[in-house]
């Protein structure tokens, strides 16, 4: 088992800092201040503080570490996840999971790692003239955070439950690949969801943010960012509340940071709220606009064999077969991959009540369930949400999902289930108020293609969550330049997901990683005119340097015309 | 259920009425009773509310014993949803319970539930078929009420050691 960071002794010299408990308001001094802590926050802490800079991190959530991982639903749902893993759309009719803690999502996720497709990247520089994304300028970063993160193909055999996806496809046609993890030394458990107990995952929480810990970086955890103040067209200041005891309402005490750049990393619909709060120079009213998910539907199957989907690494194969089976910006395309399913995610996503869904749970070893993620935003049809606040600031997001993208669930539901039955499914149950499980592919189908895809009838839920705070080379259409720096305000950066000016059509954490490596390495360099340092290999420290990182830098400094 | 007076000028005569009919509905159930300590949320009325509701969401899933729910689940039901919501920012916890507040509306619940008994005195027949109501309403409000009820049930159920041997599931691996 990989050591606990924060119980080795060195710890002992890190500034860590539970807001909740303040008894007093508080003034922070640094150069750069970073509002969260997840993908983006914690690779730009790293980078940063090891380039010399001195560098506090703010996270809303609480710092929680492998001692205190259980995996019990009971106590991670809560403690690392937004609104306890129970945040939906302001319709109610989408679940998203996004974590909420030292760490942020990287520390809840499934640990799947793709670069950024490159059509995506084609798409960006077509429609957001964002020239500096091409696959070759974004791969020695890509690869840095790879070798930092111990990202490789997952060697092991999936288990049965991702061994589904993998079977029935290959019966129908469909290829599938197998997936990169950030792990190193996996117990290969299934409990990536709750914070990985072993250390294995290569989360911001075990990695980047020690590191910076390690460089003096100064972490600062219960802390909400409320505002940016801003005058002449740059911010000075940043208003915090230091939350309460149980750390999910401010307390009495503020938190006040001055530094010269501010990196809003909070992650989609935080980030995109915190501007708003901020009352950013918005005259084209981009933030919060563009809001992207990934909205995912789900087959549930039962195999005649047990499959025992609550146990083993939980995504390792996955589809990017309809994804291809149309152009980019053509009928909505989805990335198949499963879920793990451990208790309560299974009963609160499943559908129904009563002794069928008690039925559903006794059959809980033979459940098998594959996801289709919808790549949204390519299509004038696909417009994604909106950030909006409720009355006391916190963000709620209102994504209508229009007939283009439910046209692409019903294909997903249909194609799901023939993958599941040509797996040997005994019965395949697509999450829907109207469906119940369907004893073969011919019967599913006809039943698939009527029922009503509606919201609040048909499941969706989200875990990827992105813009709202695009990047464009032009004010009108985004938010920030290529480099993530703020349109409106000369030292605001924004450092996230929230970035993305449409959906990945990949699990995000690896493009977050690559292009806030790029990013950060940028900014430490414009803030002390020297090359920012590159992100150590674990087992080779400070011996890595990306290849063409200088040249890559040059470009990337170069100001993007306004 | 006692009306007395007070409570009759207090929620008017309408209220009053429909109080009195759901007391002559009464179909000799027992009304909920917990230990208010344990509740970080709920209030006692709710608590009543939420036991009818996980009657009917968890039916099946609620050990029984000699044709009657374990008492000891049901109440392990309902302090599993008070953890639940116990969790949620201010403002989640106050939109829950203001569709609390109007399912236990004695003025608006009939209408928008087909309920009119009190909750504890509901048969879970009665229980299962206002869900299924909302459930598949052309009203996206109610199915969006339904749902919440449904994911934060089914979460306070299944987060708990009790419930997983029935589902085959043997817990956490133990790590030595």
């Amino acid at each position: 088992m990989n050591p606990n960071p924060y119980s080795a002794p060195n710890a002992q010299h890190w500034k860590m800092l539970d807001a909740s408990t303040l008894g007093e308001d508080r003034t922070f001094e640094c150069d750069v201040a970073i509002v969260g802590t997840g993908a983006g926050g914690g690779t730009a802490a790293e980078i940063l503080a090891r380039s010399g800079l001195r560098v506090l991190m703010l996270e809303e959530g609480p710092l929680r570490t492998s001692s205190d991982f259980h995996m019990l639903e009971r106590e991670a749902y809560p403690s690392l996840y937004q609104e306890s893993a129970g945040r939906r759309t302001k319709d109610e009719g989408i679940i998203i999971l996004q974590g909420r803690s030292v760490g942020g999502s990287t520390t809840v996720n499934w640990t799947s790692s793709f670069r950024t497709p490159p059509e995506t990247l084609a798409y960006w520089r077509a429609h957001f003239a964002l020239d500096s994304f091409t696959p070759a300028a974004l791969a020695p970063w890509f690869a840095m955070m790879e070798r930092r993160l111990g990202i490789h193909r997952w060697e092991r055999e999936p288990n049965d439950n991702n061994d589904v996806l993998r079977r029935g496809a290959a019966r129908i046609g469909v290829p599938t690949k197998v997936i990169p993890r950030n792990v190193r030394g996996c117990y290969n458990l299934g409990y990536c969801g709750l914070g990985c107990p072993t250390n294995a995952k290569q989360s911001m929480l075990i990695t980047t943010i020690p590191a910076a810990l390690a460089h003096g970086a100064q972490l600062v955890s219960r802390v909400r960012a409320e505002r940016f103040i801003h005058k002449h067209g740059a911010v000075g200041e940043l208003l915090c509340s230091a939350l309460d005891a149980a750390g999910l309402a401010p307390g009495p005490h503020t938190v006040r940071v001055r530094a010269r750049a501010f990196i809003a990393a909070g992650g989609a619909i935080n980030t995109p709220a915190l501007l708003i709060r901020s009352a950013l120079p918005d005259p084209e009213s981009c933030i919060g606009k563009r809001t992207f998910l990934h909205p995912t539907v789900i087959s549930a199957a039962t195999m005649p064999e047990e499959v025992v989907a609550s146990s083993g690494a939980p995504q390792s194969i996955y589809s990017d077969h309809f994804l291809k089976t149309q152009a980019i910006d053509g009928p909505i395309g989805y990335k198949l991959e499963v879920p793990p399913l451990q208790p309560v995610l299974t009963a609160s996503t499943f559908t129904g009540l009563g002794e069928f869904a008690a039925s559903q749970m006794r059959n809980f070893n033979h459940l098998q369930a594959i996801i289709a993620l919808m790549r949204d935003g390519f299509n004038e049809e696909s417009v994604g949400g909106t950030v909006d606040l409720h009355s006391d600031g916190t963000p709620v997001l209102d994504y209508p999902i229009s007939g283009f993208v439910w046209d692409g669930m019903r294909r997903a539901l249909l194609a799901m289930a023939e993958i599941q039955f040509a797996a040997g499914a005994r019965t395949v149950y697509p999450l829907h108020e109207s469906a119940v499980p369907y004893g073969s592919w011919a019967e599913a189908r006809v039943a698939i293609a009527q029922l009503p895809m509606e919201i609040l009838r048909t499941r969706v839920a989200s875990a990827h969550i992105m813009g709202g705070s695009a990047m464009s080379k032009d004010e009108r259409t985004g938010v920030v330049d290529q480099r993530g720096r703020s349109h409106a305000l000369e030292n605001l950066y924004v450092f996230d997901g929230s970035a993305f000016p449409t959906s990945l059509g990949a699990n995000p954490q690896l493009s977050i990683y690559g292009m806030v490596a790029r990013n950060a390495s940028a900014l430490a360099e414009s803030l002390t005119g020297r090359p920012a340092a590159p992100l150590a290999d674990a087992d080779n420290a400070e011996k890595f340097t990306p290849k063409g990182r200088t040249a890559l830098i040059a470009e990337s400094v170069t100001p993007t015309v306004l | 259920m006692s009306i007395s007076r007070g409570r009759l000028l207090k929620t008017g005569f309408a209220g009053g009425l429909l109080l009195a009919l759901s007391a002559c509905a009464k179909s000799g159930g027992a009304a909920f009773e917990d230990d208010a300590a344990a509740y970080k949320v709920l209030d006692a009325s709710e608590r009543g509310l939420i036991a009818a509701l996980a009657s009917a969401f968890l039916a099946g899933a609620l050990p029984v014993a000699n044709g009657v729910v374990v008492h000891d689940a049901l109440v392990a039901a309902v302090r599993g949803f008070d953890t639940a919501i116990s969790g949620l920012p201010p403002v989640d916890v106050a939109q829950i319970r203001q569709l609390l507040g109007l399912l236990d509306n004695p003025f608006v619940k009939p209408l928008a539930t087909g309920v009119w008994s009190s909750w504890n005195d509901a048969s879970q027949t009665t229980v299962t078929a206002f869900l299924n109501r909302w459930r598949y309403s052309p009203i996206e409000l109610f199915r969006g009420g339904y749902d919440v009820l449904h994911q934060l049930t089914m979460a306070g159920w299944y987060g708990q050691d009790r419930a997983w041997s029935a589902i085959g599931y043997p817990g956490p691996p133990k790590l030595s």
